[in-house]
């Protein structure tokens, strides 16, 4: 029997039971286990009340009785339309917004580029958990909103609204980073040459430049859904009624309100689950690739 | 999105043909690409990150008057046994979570490197946790978790464990599910770096007739020490940043031993509305992250 000659497969023995087999088999196992808790939530979202907490693992019966309570009694409709507005509103800032920022930083000379992008680069290592407080406070007194006067005192600002949910999701300092690294690599001569034939560059910028960044647009696109609908802490402290809650809240604020009735939540988690999942799957590929290739990496 | 000034110089006038060549200048251009995208991380991180700082060196300065503080509120953080506690409890869950995250993260992708069937159902099993929300993965644990009934209980047959609220087994439950969520980008950004390996070093160390572990530890573990290094970093500040796993399984307990520096921030700040001390916790704690990431690149500089 010949080696395999394949040059992607450079230490492929002959497909037979080696040890490595068993530790392969050892990491399924491990994977398998790192997938039982989706597993148990999809299983559980179907399980009848009775069997929730019954020894067995299989219920007797598939039960969709969780799912219309997840719609009446968690009002699912609206904390996905608002979750879905925010993540919207979050996806068009982190993919527009950055890419112009990326353009200005990866191909134009300007005074004090090196200084605000080297500022930009410092709020990257501070997490967003640490802003919490100051943010929020910032965000009470935006002038004229929520009942503000002309100076941002006397209302509540942008809280409890959706324009608060949003605001600070509508860019982030990595997106500028993605953006400036794929900007980098696009060959310098075709914008002089579209500049020369009297291009603008705002115009060359969004009818060649933006529509070849594909792969960077899909991969923040994504990231940017995630992170937004994702999003636990902001949209905690900035929503306060519930017809301002995104998908998290309300299912985190049902939890402590009814916290046995596991059954609709599961259901609700489901639901607000298939979205992120869904995307993740479609732009598995791009994320795969350029996400980590370009950026990530240590 | 043709300037508006293009048009009009059509015209031949000359005062505004001179706008439009200071409009397509470079750097003009550049200010006005940059003009919001700027204006709101000025506004979302660096004000912030600035009213931050003088929020904890006063006393007010949000609805009221405002008085200077100096470090008084960093001196009662120092004397507060809480604080203590949070503190202890927060390296404590970063010793639970990131050596084993990490040393699991990097065998699973060093296994998963190699071709074989399944190869990417092994790798979305460890992904999809990722890409689950904080708060419905901890929900879901919270529910395995569960004395009477629960999946673990049922598994290990030890009846009625209480985990969450059995005081020395509250943070490894905890630190259970962050790793459990966690391992999935550590694991891609390890897969990315045994890419850059070439096949040829470690075609030359088999012949050689190096093991498996002797590839690994003298051809794979240099070639991707720098993600290695970068997968502490991440996941250190990862672990100091978990907050909805807490919130949701533990709220600082059972008797404080899960509560976390970014637990008792929040709980100094929209709890007990002590907007200031909060304020300079929060300092505390940028101060700790940036220690972590001197020490990263320091040691980045040292392992080239």
């Amino acid at each position: 029997m010949a080696h395999d000659a394949d040059p992607d497969l450079p230490h492929r023995r002959h497909p037979r039971f080696t040890p490595m087999t068993l530790v392969r088999l050892a990491v399924a196992l491990l994977a398998f286990m790192w997938a039982v808790p989706l597993g148990w939530m999809g299983l559980m979202s179907i399980t009848p009340d009775a069997e929730i907490f019954s020894s067995g693992i299989l219920p007797s019966e598939v039960s969709l009785a969780h799912y219309r309570s997840a719609w009446t009694d968690i009002h699912m409709l609206g904390l996905l339309a608002n979750s879905a507005i925010v993540s919207i509103a979050a996806i068009a800032g982190q993919v527009f917004l950055a890419a112009m920022a990326g353009y200005a930083f990866a191909r134009l000379r300007f005074p004090g580029r090196n200084l605000i992008f080297g500022v930009l680069l410092i709020t990257m290592m501070v997490p967003f958990e640490v802003l919490v407080i100051p943010l929020f406070l910032a965000i009470q007194k935006i002038p004229l909103l929520g009942g503000n006067d002309l100076f941002g005192n006397g209302g509540i600002g942008a809280v409890n609204s959706h324009f608060g949910l949003m605001l600070p999701n509508l860019i982030t300092v990595y997106g500028v980073f993605l953006f400036r690294q794929m900007f980098l690599g696009f060959p310098r001569e075709l914008e002089e040459a579209s500049i020369v034939d009297g291009a603008s560059r705002a115009r060359f910028f969004w009818s060649i430049l933006f529509p070849n960044a594909k792969p960077v647009v899909i991969t923040m696109g994504m990231l940017a859904f995630m992170w937004s609908w994702n999003d636990f802490l902001w949209p905690l402290i900035i929503a306060r009624d519930s017809d301002m809650f995104t998908v998290q809240i309300g299912l985190s604020s049902f939890n402590e309100q009814y916290g046995t009735r596991w059954g609709p939540l599961m259901a609700g988690s489901v639901l607000a689950t298939v979205p992120v999942i869904g995307a993740f799957l479609l732009a598995q590929r791009w994320i795969l690739g350029s996400f980590l290739r370009s950026g990530l990496k240590g | 999105m043709i300037s508006p000034a293009t048009r009009v110089t059509e015209g031949g006038a000359r005062g505004l043909s001179y706008l439009h060549r200071i409009w397509e200048r470079e750097w003009f251009s550049a200010y006005r690409f940059l003009l919001l995208p700027i204006a709101l991380l000025a506004l979302i991180k660096v004000y912030p990150f600035a009213y931050n700082f003088f929020l904890s060196v006063t006393d007010g300065g949000f609805q009221d008057e405002v008085s200077f503080a100096g470090v008084e509120h960093f001196r009662e953080l120092i004397d507060d046994r809480t604080i203590r506690n949070a503190t202890f409890n927060t390296f404590y869950l970063t010793a639970l979570v990131v050596p084993i995250g990490t040393a699991v993260s990097l065998f699973v992708a060093v296994v998963v490197n190699d071709r074989f069937r399944g190869r990417a159902g092994v790798r979305l099993g460890f992904v999809l946790p990722m890409v689950t929300s904080v708060v419905v993965g901890a929900m879901v644990w919270d529910l395995i978790y569960l004395p009477r009934g629960g999946l673990l209980n049922t598994i290990l047959a030890s009846h009625g464990t209480d985990w969450l609220q059995t005081p020395d087994l509250a943070m490894p439950a905890v630190a259970l599910v962050i790793l459990w969520s966690s391992i999935g980008l550590n694991l891609l950004v390890f897969l990315a770096a045994l890419q850059d390996i070439s096949p040829d070093l470690l075609g030359a160390a088999e012949i050689d007739g190096a093991t498996r572990f002797q590839q690994f530890q003298h051809v794979t573990l240099p070639g991707i020490r720098h993600s290695l290094l970068f997968v502490v970093a991440t996941l250190t500040i990862t672990v100091f940043r978990s907050f909805g796993v807490i919130y949701v399984l533990t709220q600082g307990g059972p008797v404080q031993r899960t509560n976390t520096l970014v637990w008792e921030s929040y709980l100094n700040a929209f709890g007990y509305l002590r907007f200031n001390r909060a304020a300079a916790l929060s300092v505390v704690m940028v101060v700790i992250i940036l220690i972590i990431t001197v020490v990263y690149f320091r040691m980045l500089r040292s392992v080239d």
